[in-house]
C-alpha cells in the first residue's frame, strides 16, 4: 500500500492553521508553526524512530504555513483598511527560523512521545507545553499580536467547559442551563466586591463564596430534578438557565409588602394599611438591572497589579487556575466517585444494582459542575470588571456544550482544546476575518458601486462575526456526523 | 431460618398489577429456581427483591432483616447481588473494571484480590480477556462477566436473571455447570429461568409463576415430573 505523506488529520490541521495565517500574518507565524509542528508530532504513529517519520511532514507543514504568511504579508496587507504588522516580522530570517522551528517541534514532539525513558515520555510533553505556555504572553506582547485577551477568556471558558464535562461527560447528564451557575458566580463577586453595596470582601475569599453559592444553587436545582430521566433534566435545566439572568435583570426595584396586611389593604382599598418590609422609602436595587454592576474588584497579590490592559498577570493567574482544575478533575475522574459516574453513564440500572446511590452520585456531579462554573464566573466578572444580565444568555450554555462536544466528551485535553478553538475563533479570528473581508470588498466590489447604502449592505452581508452561531451549529452537526467522539476522544471511547 | 423470605408481595408497574401476592423463601445453601413463561413476573420478582421496584404491600426479609422499603443500593450493601437480565455489563469498561465495579460497596478491601482470583478460577475465559472492553466480548463471555461481577460483591444471596438467554446450547451447559460450582462453594442462589428443564435439573426447589402468582411449588424433582409442568414448560406430551 502506498504510504501517504500527510495523514488526513495533518492535512485538516494545516488547512485550518493556514487559514489563521492567511488572516493574521506578521509574527503569528511563529505560534502557528509551533502548533502545526506539535500536531504533526502528535499524529506520527508512536513507534521507534518516529522522529524520522515526522521530519518530512514537519518540513512540509512549516513551509506551507510560512508561504501562506508570506502571502498575507505581501498581498493581503496591500488591501485597504488592513492593520499594519511590525516590520521586523517580515525579515527573511523570521521565515527561515519559522520553518526550522516548526520542523524541530514536529520532530521533538514525536521523539518525546517515543522516548525509551519512561519519565522523559511522561514529563517531556508536559514540560514542553509549560515552556510554550509560559513563553507565550511575553512573545505576544513583544510581537503586538493582541491575542492575550482572547486566550485569557478562552482559559476561563475552558474551565467552565471542564465543569460541564463532569456533568455531561462523566455522569452523562445533559445540562442546557449551565450558564445559570456562571451568572451566579459572577453576580456573587459583583455583590461582595463592588461599589454596589460598598463591600470589599477579600478577593481570595470571594471566589470561594461564589463557587459555594453556585454549588448551593446546583444542589437546590438538582435535588428535585435529578431523579428525572435525561430529556426532562435537559428541559428543566434549560428553563433554569433562562430564568436566572431574567431574575438578575429584574431585581433592580424590589419592594416587598407583608402579605396579610397587603391583602387587607387591597380588599379595603386603603393602600397605606399594608406593612412594608423591604424597600419602603425607595425600591431596593439589588442587581442594577440591565445596566449591570461595575467596577468589580480585582485579585490582590503583593507586588502584582491586576488592571485592564495589563494581560500578563491575568494570564498567569488564570493559567494557574486552569492547571489546578485539570489536576483536580483528573484525580476526581480516577477516584471512587469518578468510577461511579462512569458506571451510571454506561448503565444506570446495573450501576444501581452494584450498590451505587444514583441520586447522590449524580447530585455530587451536578454540584461540582456548578461549582466550576461559579468559579469561572467569578474570575470572569473580576477580569472584565463588569457584570450585566446580557453577558449570560442562553448562547453561553450552548457554546460551552459545543466546546465539550467538539473537543471530546469526557476527555480533559479535548475539552480544553475545544474551549480554545471556539473562544479564539469567536473573539479573535472572526474579527480578523472581517478586517480582511472588508479590505477585499473595498478593493474589488466597491470600486464599481457608488451607492453608500449598497456598500453598507454588502459589508454587513460579508461580516463574519454575525455568522458566529451558524458556524458553531455547523461545527456541532459536522462533529456529530463524522466524529461523535470529539477531536481528542476520552480513553474509554477509544477502541479496545 | 430462611435467608430470603417474601411474604404476600404485591408490585405494580403504574396501574398494572404485576405481582399478585408472591410468597416464597430461600434456605441457606440452596439453589431455588423461578420458572414461568414470558410476562409471568419472574424478573419483576427479582427486581422487587433488589429494591429496583418498590412493592406496594407485603414484606421482604433477608435473614430476618426487613428489606421491603430499602432503595436498591442499600439492598446491595446488605449482600444481595444480581446478574441482571440481558446482562447489562458496562460495555466501555474493561473486564477488570467491570469486576471492580462489582465490589464497589465492599469495605473489606483486603479480601477483594482473593475474590478476584476465585472468580477467575471459575471463569478462566475472563482472565484471558481482563484488559478487553466489556462490549467487545461474545454473548457467552458477557454472561460470565455479569455473573462474575455479581460474585465480586461477595453476596449472601446471588440473584441470576435468565443466565441462559440468547446463548448457544453448549454454552448454556457451561453456564449451568458454573452455577452448580458456585453453589458448591456455599453460595445461595435464586435462579430465574425460561429454560425450565435445565433450571429444574440443577435446583433443589422450584416455584412456577403464572401471571404474577405462584402456581406450583415444591422439590425440583417433583416439579419436573408434574404433569402440568411437563405439558406447559418442558414441552413434554
Amino acid at each position: 500500500m502506498k504510504q501517504k505523506i500527510l495523514s488526513n488529520a495533518e492535512i485538516i490541521g494545516i488547512l485550518l492553521m493556514g487559514f489563521v495565517a492567511l488572516i493574521t500574518g506578521g509574527w503569528s507565524v511563529i505560534i502557528l508553526v509551533i502548533l502545526t509542528g506539535a500536531l504533526v508530532g502528535v499524529n506520527t504513529p508512536a513507534e521507534p524512530g518516529a522522529w524520522r517519520k515526522a521530519l518530512v511532514p514537519g518540513v512540509i507543514s512549516a513551509v506551507a504555513i510560512v508561504l501562506i504568511t508570506l502571502f498575507h504579508n505581501t498581498v493581503i496587507l496591500g488591501l485597504p483598511r488592513q492593520e499594519p504588522i511590525p516590520a521586523a516580522s517580515t525579515s527573511p530570517l523570521v521565515y527561515i527560523g519559522s520553518i526550522v522551528l516548526g520542523t524541530a517541534m514536529a520532530v521533538g514532539v514525536a521523539a518525546l512521545r517515543t522516548a525509551s525513558n519512561e519519565r522523559v515520555r511522561r514529563f517531556g510533553l508536559i514540560g514542553l507545553l509549560l515552556v510554550c505556555a509560559v513563553a507565550f504572553p511575553f512573545f505576544e506582547q513583544y510581537a503586538q499580536l493582541f491575542w492575550a485577551n482572547a486566550i485569557i477568556v478562552a482559559m476561563i471558558f475552558s474551565m467552565q467547559a471542564l465543569g460541564l464535562n463532569i456533568v455531561a461527560g462523566y455522569a452523562g447528564m445533559l445540562d442546557l442551563g449551565y450558564v445559570a451557575f456562571f451568572a451566579i458566580g459572577g453576580y456573587t463577586i459583583a455583590f461582595l466586591n463592588s461599589p454596589q453595596f460598598n463591600l470589599q470582601v477579600w478577593f481570595w475569599l470571594v471566589i470561594w463564596i461564589a463557587a459555594a453559592a453556585a454549588a448551593l444553587f446546583g444542589l437546590i436545582l438538582g435535588a428535585p430534578v435529578i431523579p428525572l430521566r435525561g430529556d426532562y433534566l435537559a428541559i428543566v435545566t434549560l428553563g433554569f438557565g433562562e430564568i436566572v439572568p431574567i431574575v438578575f435583570r429584574n431585581l433592580n426595584e424590589i419592594r416587598i409588602l407583608e402579605p396579610v396586611t397587603n391583602m387587607i389593604a387591597a380588599l379595603t382599598g386603603n393602600p397605606s394599611a399594608a406593612i412594608c418590609l423591604i424597600g419602603c422609602i425607595e425600591p431596593f436595587n439589588l442587581t442594577n438591572g440591565t445596566d449591570g454592576i461595575n467596577p468589580i474588584g480585582r485579585p490582590i497579590l503583593p507586588g502584582v497589579q491586576f488592571v485592564t490592559g495589563q494581560y500578563i498577570p491575568w494570564y498567569f493567574l488564570i493559567l494557574g487556575l486552569l492547571i489546578t482544575s485539570v489536576f483536580f478533575i483528573s484525580r476526581l475522574r480516577n477516584s471512587r466517585i469518578g468510577r461511579a459516574w462512569v458506571a451510571i453513564r454506561e448503565d444506570e440500572l446495573a450501576a444501581n444494582s452494584m450498590g451505587i446511590n444514583l441520586v447522590r452520585t449524580k447530585l455530587i456531579a451536578f454540584m461540582l459542575g456548578a461549582m466550576f462554573s461559579g468559579l469561572a464566573g467569578a474570575f470572569y466578572g473580576s477580569y472584565v470588571s463588569f457584570i450585566s444580565p446580557d453577558a449570560f444568555d442562553f448562547s453561553i450554555s450552548v457554546i460551552v456544550l459545543c466546546m465539550v462536544i467538539l473537543g471530546g466528551t469526557g476527555s480533559i485535553v479535548g475539552v480544553i482544546l475545544g474551549g480554545f478553538i471556539i473562544k479564539v475563533t469567536d473573539l479573535l479570528l472572526l474579527d480578523k476575518l472581517q478586517v480582511v473581508m472588508g479590505g477585499l470588498l473595498q478593493a474589488t466590489l466597491f470600486q464599481g458601486i457608488d451607492n453608500q447604502g449598497m456598500q453598507n449592505f454588502l459589508e454587513s452581508l460579508f461580516n463574519a462575526s454575525q455568522y458566529k452561531l451558524l458556524l458553531f451549529g455547523i461545527i456541532l452537526v459536522t462533529m456529530m456526523q463524522f466524529r461523535p467522539q470529539g477531536l481528542v476522544p476520552s480513553t474509554s471511547e477509544r477502541k479496545a | 431460618m430462611a435467608i430470603l423470605e417474601l411474604n404476600d408481595v404485591h408490585s405494580y408497574y403504574g396501574n398494572i398489577h404485576a405481582l399478585k401476592g408472591i410468597s416464597l423463601n430461600v434456605e441457606k445453601g440452596e439453589i431455588v429456581t423461578l420458572i414461568g413463561s414470558n410476562g409471568a413476573g419472574k424478573t419483576t420478582t427479582l427486581r422487587t427483591i433488589q429494591g429496583l421496584i418498590r412493592p406496594r404491600t407485603g414484606s421482604i426479609t433477608l435473614e430476618g432483616e426487613e428489606l421491603t422499603r430499602l432503595p436498591a443500593h442499600e439492598v446491595n450493601r446488605r449482600g444481595i447481588c444480581q446478574s441482571p437480565e440481558g446482562r447489562l455489563i458496562f460495555p466501555r469498561m474493561t473486564v477488570l473494571e467491570n469486576l471492580e465495579m462489582g465490589a464497589f460497596t465492599r469495605t473489606d478491601h483486603s479480601n477483594i484480590g482473593q475474590d478476584l482470583e476465585r472468580v477467575f478460577g471459575l471463569f478462566p475465559r475472563l482472565k484471558e480477556r481482563v484488559k478487553q472492553k466489556g462490549g467487545t466480548l461474545s454473548g457467552g463471555e458477557q454472561q460470565m462477566l455479569a455473573m462474575a461481577r455479581a460474585m465480586m460483591g461477595n453476596p449472601r444471596l446471588l440473584l441470576l436473571d435468565e443466565p441462559s438467554m440468547g446463548l448457544a446450547p453448549l454454552l448454556v451447559e457451561t453456564i449451568f455447570d458454573t452455577i452448580v460450582a458456585l453453589n458448591k462453594q456455599g453460595i445461595t442462589i435464586l435462579l430465574v429461568e425460561q429454560n425450565a428443564r435445565m433450571a429444574l435439573s440443577i435446583a433443589n426447589r422450584g416455584y412456577v409463576l403464572q401471571t404474577g402468582e405462584i402456581r406450583l411449588q415444591g422439590d425440583a424433582a417433583r416439579l419436573r415430573d408434574d404433569e402440568e409442568v411437563q405439558k406447559t414448560y418442558l414441552g413434554g406430551h
